[in-house]
């Protein structure tokens, strides 16, 4: 898509820009001229202006060459191959850089203490542990991290997770999305398939029971006239409509996992444990996403083209194990990319100093043969799906949050550093 | 020729029963299950192979030890779904049957390990993932139960776990265990994980277990524990005769005996709901249970039995089925005025007195620490040296086969080459119980769940020279040259041709009726009959390719 040469723009993106022009010639006609780089974006910096940059990495589409990404309060609102800017907007021009969404740790336990409990407890949820304006967020925004899932700690159904962006002196102002997934575990052995398979028995039963009284109600409103004789504390009244009963503090996060309200993400530690989920799960049609930590001798190739066929979204850490019982190498991430699972990223280590070398070490493994374009989402688009956020984050795209991460040059070139990072429109580390 | 449609199902039948004649003694005909495709025509039936019909896989042009003391020699064992149906020469392959050709190759039953660590199935418990599995135990009012006694890696604590529920076995099975590969490579295909009997299976973690719970456990340890179990005995025959002879009274006044203070474990074993299993290894341990056994008339299984060969025949007389480790080494006890101790004839002198034998390793945990050549991986050498004791070689691969599958009460499925019994086999490129030998195919339920070439264990050491050996039956030849790895793809996109193929026959249909009527006992060693069948979709003996059909 060539934009200078007149033809017209993707027709969504052009009626934005209509808009936007008209919006321009009202308010920003007296301001100062077009090349006039703003001073400062972190504090009242404007809330619109453009970025001009050597290449734009949209992750969703292509990688755009001579990119112009025009952000407005916060959200992308055009992004092109040398877009035209209408006069007044600041523009930063650097056509050395390369720009990328902000990347995104989906499952991290980063500023939050080492308590943790196991067994059914999918009411537990890791926004009540979150202590805000942490310097440990702050640095992980020097890291180019913009977005981040804590999830509670635990082992069996653990609970619920909450996606943040790691700035802000409020919780409030920090959560993205709350309740983000549900973290759960499933193992090769009985306790924690009990524990599974009784999380999915409470939501059974509870419709089981909303059936009953259904049943119930229409017996009474069929009568019109009806006696009080079960216990429980409503559908006494005739209403006309039926209520279905109040699920427990328990039932109602499962219930919203198997509706399809909110994703689960499902630790297990080798091959087996996916073969035992599976068998868990007993084809319940929900919303799901695998995590693994790699080490040395996991055997996930095994089932990596299954993982592929069912297409499968995997949290992985990036690192090189051996083959089982050798000293051979594989890039599991690699494979598992190869074979058609969606592979999402986190920091091998779960700290400030482990989300700085987090790209060193996908750059490793592109370097041993992993698609840079597959690195780079793993660390922004589907990091967002498994957060329930792929809507709003994890790519250059119009409409979404404006969280960008400036590289110097190549992301994954070891002398690249981080020049600026944006996150919701505001740069919140270094300069442009 | 209405009832049956496709020369397919004509041929199977046809030659079905010519293998049966062949070799009658495998091929027991109230077993013998050909598919009778006749609702399928021949398009369909293609794609169900693929899906939902049955999977057919054969093992070709082997020597097959059957494990009954013959040796087919380049024969040819088909199996649908996992079970054996013909064993032979000229045997029809359905089209889609996967072909692993086993040409210059042994094929043997599948070994049975008995007490083997349950490590392997359930794998190596590795990564200390401390968000997971390593909770400290914190003080926290919500903790359920203690996290990592379930996740840890205690075998003990699993074994423990495993007895109490049997469940436990399916809720660990790990298809990946390194272990298990390992054993497979071994020429292991059913182990003994507390006392039930579990096989192998890579491709699935369903319909593992083969037997439950067939043992029962007698204690005939020290003195007290002798007497109580001989007591334990006699009250229990008491009850059952009381029982028996109040069953055929039919009397309904009459009350039936008390079952207060029965043993179960005896009572069981004396109704014949088990076996009993017995711990022992000196003479007079061993006496004592030969006597018990006698006067109750159960056969005993005995573990150990390190001084047996010095009452071997008492032993004998008592029908003991003996579990023992040929290489096992202690001095006897000098106290004693008689024979005793170790000996490496122990299981020669044993089974010449009549006793069933079975092998065990020293260790039942796969282990490459330690005393090499005395764990779970080198079975087949333990075996080996019994038969350096004076063991036949026969009564030795029986010691690792059939007799440990009866021992766990699995010897219906598995233990033998027999048509109606489980398809697990090992090919191997030499005796089984040579030290040289390697196990190159390991196969479970039909299908191939160990490749040397594949695993990394042993791939480098004695390489095969041809290693490409599977392919899919009725794929093109000229494609099937090409390699296993496309074998899929051509019986995808040969679909024209291979249909063709499957055509082709049909206008041999009448001349197909004629050896059906004649196959009596003119089958010997695979030579005539190959030449002169029509439909010869199969060459004779260790082909991998298809001859081509003589109607076109």
């Amino acid at each position: 898509m060539i934009f200078n040469t007149g033809t017209p723009l993707v027709p969504q993106l052009r009626s934005r820009l209509a808009a936007l022009c008209l919006v321009l010639t009202a308010t920003l006609l007296t301001l100062a001229p077009a090349e006039a780089t703003a001073s400062d974006l972190s504090g009242g910096g404007p809330s619109l202006f453009a970025l001009r940059v050597g290449r734009a990495e949209t992750v969703s589409g292509e990688s755009i060459p001579f990119a112009v990404v025009l952000v407005e309060n916060g959200k992308i609102i055009a992004v092109g191959q040398d877009l035209p800017i209408e006069r007044g907007i600041p523009i930063y021009e650097l056509p050395e850089a390369v720009v990328t969404p902000g990347f995104i740790n989906c499952k991290s336990r980063i500023g939050l203490d080492s308590r943790r409990s196991t067994g059914l407890m999918p009411q537990h949820r890791a926004v009540d542990e979150v202590y805000p304006a942490q310097e440990d967020y702050s640095d992980l925004v020097e890291h180019g991290v913009t977005t981040i899932g804590l999830y509670p700690a635990g082992g069996g159904v653990v609970g619920q997770a909450v996606a943040l962006a790691p700035r802000g002196s409020e919780v409030a102002e920090m959560v993205l999305l709350d309740p983000a997934y549900m973290m759960m575990y499933c193992g090769s052995d009985r306790q924690t398939k009990k524990y599974l398979g009784d999380a999915f028995q409470l939501v059974d039963s509870y419709l089981t029971k909303v059936e009953k009284e259904r049943e119930k109600f229409d017996k009474k409103n069929s009568k019109k006239k009806s006696k009080d004789d079960d216990d429980d504390k409503k559908s006494k009244d005739s209403g006309d409509e039926f209520e279905p009963p109040i699920p427990d503090e328990r039932t109602l996060p499962m219930l919203r996992v198997l509706t399809g309200e909110m994703r689960a993400l499902v630790g297990i530690r080798k091959a087996a444990d996916y073969l035992h989920f599976l068998q868990v799960i007993e084809g319940r049609d929900f919303e799901w996403d695998l995590a693994i930590d790699l080490r040395n001798e996991l055997d996930l190739f095994h089932i990596a083209e299954q993982l592929g066929e069912d297409n499968v979204r995997m949290v992985v850490d990036p690192l090189i194990t051996t083959h089982p019982g050798t000293r051979r190498e594989r890039n599991l991430p690699a494979e598992l990319a190869e074979a058609g699972v969606r592979v999402a990223f986190v920091p091998r280590q779960d700290s400030v100093r482990g989300h700085e070398v987090w790209r060193d070490e996908v750059a490793r493994l592109v370097r041993y043969g992993l698609s840079a374009e597959d690195a780079l989402r793993a660390m922004t688009l589907e990091p967002a799906h498994v957060l329930g956020l792929d809507e709003q984050l994890g790519s250059l795209e119009v409409g979404k949050r404006a969280d960008m991460i400036v590289f110097s040059g190549d992301p994954f070139d070891s002398d690249t550093k981080i020049s600026a990072v944006i996150s919701n429109g505001e740069l919140v580390h270094g300069k442009l | 020729m209405k009832r049956l449609q496709t020369p397919t199902a004509l041929a199977a039948v046809l030659f079905g029963f010519t293998a049966v004649s062949a070799a009658p003694r495998f091929a027991a005909p109230g077993t013998l299950s050909i598919p009778l495709v006749d609702d399928e025509d021949e398009e369909s039936s293609e794609e169900a192979d693929e899906e939902e019909g049955p999977r057919w896989t054969a093992v070709v042009g082997g020597d097959v030890h059957t494990g009954l003391g013959e040796t087919l020699r380049g024969a040819t064992v088909l199996s649908k779904d996992g079970k054996i149906v013909e064993i032979g020469y000229e045997i029809f392959l359905p089209d889609g049957t996967e072909k692993l050709d086993a040409s210059g190759l042994r094929v043997y039953p599948g070994m049975v390990a008995l007490s083997a660590s349950s490590r392997v199935t359930q794998g190596m418990l590795a990564p200390e993932d401390p968000d997971m599995f390593l909770a400290e135990a914190s003080a926290d009012e919500d903790v359920v139960e203690d996290w990592p006694e379930d996740w840890g890696p205690d075998p003990t604590q699993e074994i423990v776990a495993a007895v109490q529920e049997d469940k436990g076995i399916l809720d660990n099975y790990d298809p990946f265990s390194q272990f298990l590969i390992m054993s497979l490579g071994a020429g292991i295909t059913t182990v003994e994980q507390s006392g039930s009997a579990i096989k192998l299976r890579r491709d699935s973690i369903e319909d593992v277990i083969l037997q439950e719970n067939h043992l029962i456990s007698i204690n005939f340890g020290a003195g007290e524990a002798r007497k109580r179990t001989r007591d334990d005995f006699a009250k229990a025959a008491k009850y059952l005769r009381e029982f028996r002879e109040w069953e055929a009274l039919d009397d309904d006044d009459v009350k039936a005996p008390s079952k207060r203070g029965i043993n179960s474990a005896a009572l069981r074993v004396l109704e014949g709901k088990g076996q009993a299993k017995f711990i022992a290894a000196t003479r007079e341990q061993l006496l004592g249970i030969a006597r018990l056994a006698q006067t109750h008339g159960f056969r005993p299984v005995i573990y150990g039995a390190r001084e047996g060969w010095v009452i071997a025949d008492e032993l004998g007389r008592a029908g003991a089925t003996i579990v023992l480790t040929p290489r096992e080494r202690q001095w006897k006890d000098d106290r004693l005025n008689a024979d005793g101790g170790s000996s490496i004839e122990n299981a020669a002198k044993l089974y010449a007195a009549g006793c069933q034998i079975a092998v065990q390793p020293t260790s039942g945990a796969v282990d490459l620490g330690g005393i090499a050549g005395r764990d779970l991986l080198h079975l087949m050498i333990e075996a080996g040296f019994a038969v350096r004791g004076g063991l036949s070689n026969q009564a030795a691969l029986e010691a690792v086969t059939i007799i440990p599958a009866r021992v766990l009460g699995a010897d219906h499925r598995i233990g033998t080459i027999e048509v109606g019994k489980d398809a697990d086999m090992v090919v191997t490129d030499g005796d089984l119980l040579h030290y040289e030998t390697f196990v190159q195919y390991a196969v479970v339920g039909g299908e191939i769940a160990y490749d040397k070439n594949e695993e990394l264990y042993y791939a480098h050491i004695r390489p095969l020279e041809d290693t490409d050996r599977i392919e899919i039956e009725g794929a093109l030849e000229e494609e099937s040259t090409e390699g296993s790895d496309d074998a899929d793809e051509d019986s995808e996109s040969g679909e024209d041709t291979e249909e063709e193929a499957g055509e082709e026959p049909e206008g041999d249909e009448p001349e197909g009726d004629d050896p059906e009527d004649e196959p009596e006992g003119e089958e010997p060693e695979g030579d005539t009959p190959g030449d002169e069948t029509p439909p010869a979709e199969e060459t004779p003996k260790g082909g991998g390719e298809k001859g081509s059909p003589q109607g076109s």
